[in-house]
Order: C-alpha cells, then structure tokens, then sequence
C-alpha cells in the first residue's frame, strides 16, 4: 500500500485533532504546518473553553454545528483522560429570569433532545435556585451535566504532543503562501519554508481559512456562499481562585440574539472567566486582539446588572483579555471536501462550539477523504495516550520524591503564585516550548497572581540556557516580541564611540 | 517526609528576615534558620542599587547593596544557618509551639521545618496591569517597575530605550532616573493623583535632574503594539479618576513601566489554598497582629513589607527586630500569653493602623498612613487627651507615632486626623528684582519640602527665601553653589555565573555636572570575582579624591 502525504494548515485546535485523527493509519505521512513559533496562537488560545452540551445549536439553520457538536462532547470526555487534561465537568445552566425567558428555555430543551443531548433538565424556580444560590433572581434554568471547561490551549498543546508521538511532524514558524494543484492529481505547498508535496491538503488555517482556501481556487462552498472568515472579537475578565467563584456552573442568559450571551464560566483551575461580548471587527485585521475600556466595561455591567453584584471587584482581576472567533458568512462550520479540487478540504469557519465539535470535525474530515477514495489501514499500534508534565507540587508524596531524586530542578519552584518547579519549565521547553508564553501554557507558570512579575526574570534565564540564545532574544510570545532590548551599558556605551 | 528541627524559622530573607535573623542570635537564640526562596540573601535589596538606605538605622546613606552586605556579613559571623532557593509551601500550626512549615528546594527535596517560633518576612508584591484595568494591545514590554530593576540591576540587561513610567510614588521616580543614567529615553512619568506620590528628595534628585516630566492627574489608558510596545495613549483624568475624553495623546515608547503601589505578598503556592489561616487587614493588606508582631496564629510573628508596605528599609529593619526580640521572648516562656489585647482603631482620615491590637504593658510605635493629603492638623487620640501637630500629612509618607505603656493602658485607642486651628505662617513670597539671578530649589531635608528661591551674587549665595526652618539652610546653600550627587551604577562582571553585575558607588559625593560624562565614561569597565563590598573599582574617577568602590561582596 503506498503512503499519501497530508499537509494540514493550522495547529489550533482543529487542526491539532485532525491531524491526531489522521494519525491513526499507517498509510499517511502527515505534517502538521503553522505560521506561528508555537501550536495554539490563534483563536484557540483565546476562548472561554467550554465544551458545550450541543443544545443551542438549530439543527435546521446550522446543521454542521448541530450534527457535530454533542457528538464531540462524546469525544472529549473520553480524551481529557487519554491526554491528561485539566477539566471542570462543572455542567452548565441557562439561566432565565422572566416568564418569556422560560419560554426559551423549553424551545432550547426540545432543540437539545433533537440534538440527541443526555440528561438535560428544566429545573423551575427553587430547583435552579439551589443549583446556583447566589443568583437570586433565577426563576428557571435549563441544566446541561454533560458540559464542563478545558484549557483549549492546554488541550491543542496535549493532541499536538500525542500526535506527534504518532508520527505526525510539526513544522512550525512556517507560513503557507500558496496552493498549486499538479497536473494528475496532488498540490505543490508553497511556503515561507519551501515546498511541499501533498496529495491530501487539510486546511484548518481559522482565521485565515478563507485566505488559504482562495490559494486552491475555492471561493465558494458548495452551496454557493462566498468564502469570508470575518474575525468577532469577545473580550474577558479573569478572576482568581483566591476569591472564590460565585458560581459553580457555567452560567449563561437566556440567548437572545446571535450569540450565547455574557456568561460566567467556572475554569479547571478554579479561576472565573466573565465574557466574552461579541463584537464584529470592521477590519480586515485578524490580529487585533486588544481589550477596550468600553468592551470590558460592557462585561462586567453586563454581568453585574444580570445577575448582581458577584464579580470580584475590579482591581482583583487576575487578567483581562481578548480573543477572536472565526465568523463565516452564513454562521455555519464550513467543513467540506470539493469535486472541482480533489483532495482539497476545507475545515474552517470554526466559531463556537468549535472546542467542542474539533475532535468530530476532524472524523468527518476523515469521511470526507474516504468519499474521496481514501482507503485507511489502521495502525497496529497506535498510543492514544500522552503523559502531562507532572505538577511536582501536587503529587502525591512518593511520586514527588521518585521525581525528584530522578531530577532535583523539580524541587525548584520557580513560579510562586502556581507553584511550578524548574524541572516542569525544562520538561515544557524538552517538549517544544520556546517562548514564556509557551511555558505558561504548558505549565501555568506565570499565569498566576502576579503574572509573572515575580517569575519572568528567572524564566528568561531558563529559556536562554536551554535553548542556547541570549537572554535578550527570548521572546514573550511571537517573533518580534522580545522582552529585553540591550545589555545594560549598550546605550550609554554608544556615546563612546567615536565619530 | 524528612523533617528538621529549628526553634525560630525565618521565612523569607531580605531586609525583615535578615534583621531578625541577627536580632534573634544577639537576644540569644542559637538555633534560627532563614529560608529564602531566591538563590541569594538580600530580597529586593539587591536590585535597589541607589543610595537613601540606612539614614535613620545607620546615619549613613548607603546603596541598597551596601545595606544588605552589613547584615550578610553579620548572618555569617554568628553561623546563622541559611537555605536558598528554599521555598516555604505550607504551615501547619499543631500548637503555640509546633509549627510544622513544609518547604521544598532542590538540594534536599522536599522536607519539614518543625519550628517552636515562626516569623514571617516574605516582602511585597508590585500591582501588575490587569489590577490597573488598562486595556490595549498585550505586547512584551509592559512591566512592573521591580521586573525593570531586577532585569538592569541583577541581571544587567535593558527593557527598552523608550520608556513611558505609570506611576510617581519612589519606586516609578527612582526608575525613571535608573533608565536615564543608562542613556535610555524617559518620555514621562505619568501620576492618575492630583499629587505626586514620591519623596521631595525623589522627586528631585530623579526627575529635575534629568529632566523628565511629571504629568499629575493622567495615566494610560491604551496600550498599542501587537508584539512590543510601540505607544501608550496618555489621558487626563478627572476628580473620580475616568479620563477626560479630548485630552488623549498617544505618546512613542518601546517599554511601559509599572510603579502603582505594592501590596504586602500573602501569596501562597495552589498547594494550601486556604493560605495558612491569617488574618488580613484591608488597610494594609497584610496580617493583623499585637505590639509583639505576633499575627492570630500564636507564635506566628510577621514584619517588614509583608505587615504593612514601608517607605524606608530601615523601619523594615526595626520591625523585624521586634518581632525577633518578640520571638526570642516567645521562646524564653516569657511573653504573655493570656493578654487582654486592646485595639488600635482607625478614624477619621486614617487608612490603616499597625500594630493593629496592644497589651498597654509597654511603649509601642505605631504605623499608620492617612487618606489623602492635608496641612496643619492634629493626629489626634481622643481617648487619651493627646495631639501630635504635623504641618503637612501625605498618604505615600508615613507616620510614627510612639504612644507610652501608660496612654496604652486605658483601652482602644482611636487615631484620626483633626484639622489645627492655628495655621503657621505661609512663607512670604521672594520679590525678583532685576539684574539678580534666581536660583528654584526644592529643599528635600525633611517631608515638607519648602520650594526655595535663592538669589545669586556671582557664584555666591546672597538670600534665601521661602525656607521655613533652618535645618534646611545648608543643603539649599550647597545645592545653589554647587550640586553634588553620590554616584551609583553597576558594572558587568566577567568571570562569575551567579552574579552578573556588580553595584558600584563613589564614595564622596560627586559634582552634579560630572556625572554623565562619568556615566558613559564607567560604560566599558569591567571587573573580575572576586571582590569584596568596599573593594576600589576606579580610583581618582571622576574627579581627584572621590574614588568608585564596590557595593557588594561577590565571591568567584
């Protein structure tokens, strides 16, 4: 049986599980290509992280999204354990307060039964209320158990590690910038690395999604809507566990509009994320990922008029930020093979729940290439498994020990807010962390308290000896983000030179 | 798990820990181990390379690394016991005298510290921007003033050539004359208060002499830059601190520096979310504890920025000296146990009150901050009939206030502040008369700061008007005739893998007008482990007689 080689464009979270997928048959070689220095740089870095019950979506205007997504909450309750995810199966409510609100509800409850969602509730009044007692003015919720919060860029990070132990080859830091198709099947890859050949091309590349399937002479889908990935951004608030969280489900208002609404969102960490709002980008810049005075605000007073005055103040906000999602034209996954481009397929327009529905879209992206002629041979062996970084400070006593005395750095904490050892940031940096950002996704080092003001300095210095480079070309989180400038005296060592 | 046993464990070794560890030793207890976290002594003394240290405790005005080394060199005389890069997790306090701390470090894993006495002097904390709220772009580039410092003074590189400061109190001021000296360009320092929070002597010697603008009443509201810094938008803002819209302005910088305040560091590692169980004051943000420094948990004592944020290092000095003599006592079974604990409580105008409870069986110094500025009034102790005058009370200076056993006897004792009715007269304003120089100085002897005019004869000094004491005569004198500076930076080191850079100082105050010739002039020294504090760097540099010397010991 002859190999087929796979490009697939993009190592976020799509990507990341269609590759993983792929990564199952022994017949492909795959290579995993991102533009950026780390997976996980897009928008799956920046979401609210919930794996959806699959409720919300209407089966009739976005059928994608609602044939994928409960199926993919499935998926990820099997995979966190495979992966060694931090999780929250916290379950998740709707929340109405008014009578007509209720009356969403029940069209939600009987769209969540289309949907073929387990075990959703109609919980009226004192019911909902004990679910969530801080919310006094709940008069009805809809419950979803089966939802629950990841870490998406811990997750991407995970499948990415898993499959690569399974053959697939990363080749980041590498921009595709175009797509030739070869006379008698196949494409050319062009890319900022060189070329590359590819009878399977995967394109998960969100946000610019529509730009890449433009490469392959694809403008429209095969329903004839034109091919727009629009960037909406959603901007959040961060509280630390330290507060406690006034909630102990995520929370959403009852939908009204597009969106789902502001919501509260208890994360794996213990942490609350309040947001996001929702707002189009006029722009055609799909990096523009800054918070705004008014956004925030929006958040916050939102949430505060919802449901009362629960948040933490706000000078206790353990970080604020913002994140994009990948808005097609006609709001559905566009997840789709083509007649006219063989071997072409398109996996993007992932908005929400794209977290969720990532692991199914990556099956049906393996039927698409099966309609397509691919026959798989299953591997023999293949590792669904991947070990997580041990978190030295919270193992049990005789594990700790065995790691350490293997390697003493594991007893150096070098982030004091979360607790994380040198031995964990070297162990990150082994697995292809290669900026501070990197480490705080795989580590949570510096995503704290302090945010790494007590900890950068010495995770400078860890990554310039390990990977070899002067502290001042350690970068924050992308090329061009360096943290320090200059030696110390290289300024006023300038005067010296004679002219 | 291993466990060691000590009698006074010391959590925490800058300014607190090291004056307690030796406090503790003279008062007689042998058996006292310091755990630090960090690979050396010294906290954040050793990035405060400039002078102001020790004017209260030493008479002297010494760098922050000459401060620390006085106490290193005493820690290593009397065979204190020290562990590094020993990070305290957890405590669990089983009874007055067992406290079982858990640490780990990589020499010896992880293991127990059972101490009988335990104090902790873990330091303070800087608010980062998301505590601030600014919203913008999350580029490299935008940090805390102490990640500045630590980056040029102990690791010895530049954040940034451009620099925009947020924040006036001392450390925002002491930054930006930091960056200076290092031929980087301060655009401003931007304060959201009406007033500028940092010492005279700061706002002085940082700014004026370097010429950075202070903008009062405006902060930054926007950060722009996808992958560094590249602007800031600046804005004035009104009485509730929202910015005014039309007065924004985007001003060029490549690093963003963040001076806004400190909060006592009652961070824990995840392991013990609970944290270990103390009592927080709002006002402080620290422990509440008795005149022993003693916190709720009994045999728990706390000083130095970890009770309260100070303004000098040497009140951290003394307060970890209280709490060591407290300790010692503790340990001896001769402290009180059953105390009748009376509180200190906070009035009128008054933020915060440390200690926050006494036993009325001995003298006790009070801490305390008032709200916001004010001139001419009384802090005043209604329950005991007594008032202290101060002519000008600000939030950023803090008050002392030493009360007797016998005024603490009585019970709560209320601290608030009393506008005075007897006003001192204002200073009379100086007539300028043609043909005669004028020289503005800021007297910066004492907190109230007189805005001087001098008039010049030449190069003599012929009148001074607008001072308002005579302490304050001579500096205005020698500042109108002829300014000087004591000298301070570091030095790269060659040879040594721990220490980078070397602080160094001159020892004689400098001309103020030969300092950044010498500034670039000392840009190419190098110097070579080992070296001891005091050690000659430069001789005769810059001028005949005043020679640069060594801050710091560092061995090879």
């Amino acid at each position: 049986m002859s190999v087929e080689e796979v490009v697939v464009i993009g190592a976020g979270i799509v990507g990341a599980c269609v590759a993983r997928e792929l990564s199952k048959y022994e017949n492909l070689n795959i290579k995993l290509i991102e533009k950026e220095i780390d997976v996980s740089c897009g928008t799956t870095k920046a979401n609210t992280g919930i794996i959806h019950a699959g409720y919300d979506d209407d089966p009739m205007q976005y059928p994608v999204r609602a044939a994928l997504c409960s199926k993919g909450n499935a998926l990820w309750h099997n995979m966190v354990e495979e992966l060694g995810l931090h999780v929250n199966w916290c379950g998740s409510i709707v929340g109405a307060t008014n009578e007509d609100e209720i009356t969403v509800l029940e069209t939600l409850l009987k769209r969540g039964i289309t949907n073929n969602v387990p075990n959703l509730k109609l919980l009226i009044g004192e019911e909902a209320r004990r679910l969530e007692p801080k919310l006094k003015n709940l008069k009805a919720a809809l419950y979803a158990p089966t939802e629950g919060t990841i870490l998406p860029f811990e997750a991407a990070i995970a499948i990415v590690e898993n499959a690569k132990s399974n053959g697939v080859l990363p080749v980041l830091e590498t921009e595709v910038v175009n797509i030739e198709q070869k006379n008698g099947g196949g494409f050319l890859i062009k890319t900022s690395l060189g070329d590359f050949k590819a009878d399977w091309v995967i394109n998960a590349a969100g946000l610019y999604g529509d730009e890449v399937s433009k490469m392959a002479g694809i403008l429209r889908t095969n329903n004839g809507v034109s091919i727009e990935i629009h960037p909406r951004r959603g901007e959040y608030w961060i509280f630390p566990s330290e507060y406690g969280s006034p909630v102990r489900h995520i929370v959403f208002p009852t939908p009204t509009g597009a969106t789902k609404g502001i919501l509260l969102t208890p994360d794996p960490e213990g942490s609350l994320l309040a947001g996001p709002n929702s707002e189009e980008l006029s722009s055609i810049d799909k990096e523009d990922k800054a918070t705004t005075r008014i956004g925030l605000n929006e958040v916050y007073k939102y949430i505060t008029e919802k449901w009362g005055p629960i948040l933490p103040p706000k000078n206790k906000c353990i970080k604020n930020f913002a994140g994009l999602r990948a808005e097609p034209q006609h709001g559905d996954f566009i997840v789709e093979g083509y007649e006219r481009c063989t071997g072409f397929i398109n996996a993007i327009g992932i908005r929400s729940p794209g977290l969720t529905s990532a692991p199914m879209i990556a099956k049906e992206v393996l039927n698409l290439m099966a309609k397509q002629g691919f026959r798989g041979k299953v591997k023999e062996k293949w590792n669904p498994h991947r070990e997580p970084i041990p978190r030295t400070l919270f193992l049990p006593y005789e594990q700790r020990g065995r790691l350490v005395s293997a390697d003493s750095r594991y007893a150096h904490l070098v982030c004091w807010c979360e607790g994380v050892s040198e031995g964990e940031i070297v162990e990150a940096i082994k697995r292809g962390a290669r900026t501070i950002q990197g480490i705080g996704f795989r580590t949570r080092a510096g995503l704290g308290r302090c945010q790494g003001m007590s900890c950068q300095s010495k995770i400078v210095e860890i990554l310039s000896r390990e990977l070899g480079i002067p502290p001042e070309k350690v970068l924050l989180k992308s090329k061009g983000s360096e943290v320090l400038t200059c030696g110390i005296k290289d300024l006023v060592g300038v005067f010296n030179e004679p002219n | 798990m291993n466990q060691i046993n000590t009698h006074l464990l010391i959590v925490g070794g800058g300014a607190a820990g090291l004056a307690a560890a030796c406090k503790a030793y003279e008062e007689g207890l042998d058996n006292v181990l310091i755990v630090e976290g960090s690979k050396e002594l010294g906290g954040i003394l050793l990035q405060c390379i400039h002078t102001g240290f020790g004017l209260e405790y030493f008479k002297e005005n010494l760098t922050g690394p000459e401060y620390m080394q006085r106490f290193l060199d005493k820690i290593r005389k009397y065979g204190i016991q020290v562990m590094t890069q020993t990070m305290a997790l957890k405590i669990d306090s089983r009874s007055r005298y067992e406290h079982i701390v858990t640490v780990s470090s990589p020499e010896k894993g992880f293991f127990n510290i059972d101490a009988k006495a335990v104090i902790m002097t873990t330091g303070c904390r800087e608010r980062g921007r998301d505590e601030l709220n600014i919203p913008g772009d999350r580029p490299a580039g935008v940090m805390t003033a102490g990640t500045a410092q630590r980056y040029m003074d102990v690791y010895g590189y530049l954040p940034g050539k451009e620099v925009v400061v947020v924040g006036s109190g001392d450390i925002g001021l002491i930054m930006a004359r930091r960056f200076s000296q290092e031929g980087a360009n301060v655009k401003g320092v931007y304060e959201i208060l009406p007033y500028a929070c940092g010492l005279r002597r700061n706002q002085s010697q940082c700014l004026k002499d370097f010429g950075i603008p202070l903008h009062l009443s405006s902060t930054v509201i926007q950060i722009n830059g996808k992958k560094r810094v590249e602007s800031v938008i600046v804005s004035k803002v009104d009485e509730a601190f929202n910015p005014i819209p039309g007065t924004e302005e985007e001003v060029k910088c490549d690093v963003l520096i963040l001076a806004t305040g400190l909060l006592p560091d009652t961070r824990f590692p995840k392991l013990l979310p609970e944290g270990i169980g103390l009592k927080i004051d709002p006002g402080t943000g620290g422990p509440i504890v008795n005149d022993l420094f003693e916190t709720n948990i009994p045999n728990i004592f706390a000083a130095g920025n970890f009770l309260l944020v100070n303004d000098t290092v040497d009140d951290v000095t003394i307060q970890g000296e209280v709490a060591a003599i407290s300790a010692a006592k503790a340990l001896a079974d001769k402290s009180p146990v059953d105390v009748d604990w009376k509180h200190a409580i906070v009035g009128e105008g008054i933020r915060f009150v440390v200690p926050q409870m006494f036993s009325g069986n001995k003298d006790v110094c009070f801490y305390m901050r008032v709200t916001r500025p004010a001139e001419n009034v009384f802090i005043e102790v209604p329950e005991v009939d007594k008032r202290f005058f101060n002519r000008i009370v600000r939030p950023p200076e803090m008050i002392k206030l030493v009360l007797s056993e016998e005024q603490l006897s009585s019970g709560n004792l209320t601290f608030k502040i009393k506008p005075s009715t007897s006003f001192l007269k204002a200073a009379e304003p100086i007539q300028i008369r043609e043909g005669r120089t004028y020289k503005e100085i800021t007297c910066i002897v004492c907190p109230v700061g007189c805005q001087t005019m001098v008039e010049m004869v030449g190069d003599q000094v012929r009148e001074i008007k607008g001072a308002t004491c005579t302490r304050g005569i001579e500096f205005i004198r020698q500042e109108a005739v002829c300014p000087v500076r004591i000298l301070f930076t570091v030095v790269p080191v060659e040879n040594s893998s721990s220490v980078k850079v070397l602080p160094v100082r001159s020892d004689k105050p400098v001309e103020k007008n030969l300092l950044n010739e010498a500034y670039r002039r000392l840009a190419t020294c190098r110097v070579k482990a080992p070296i001891q504090a005091g050690d000659l760097i430069v001789r005769d540099f810059p001028c005949q007689g005043v020679n640069i010397v060594a801050c710091r010991t560092v061995l090879s």
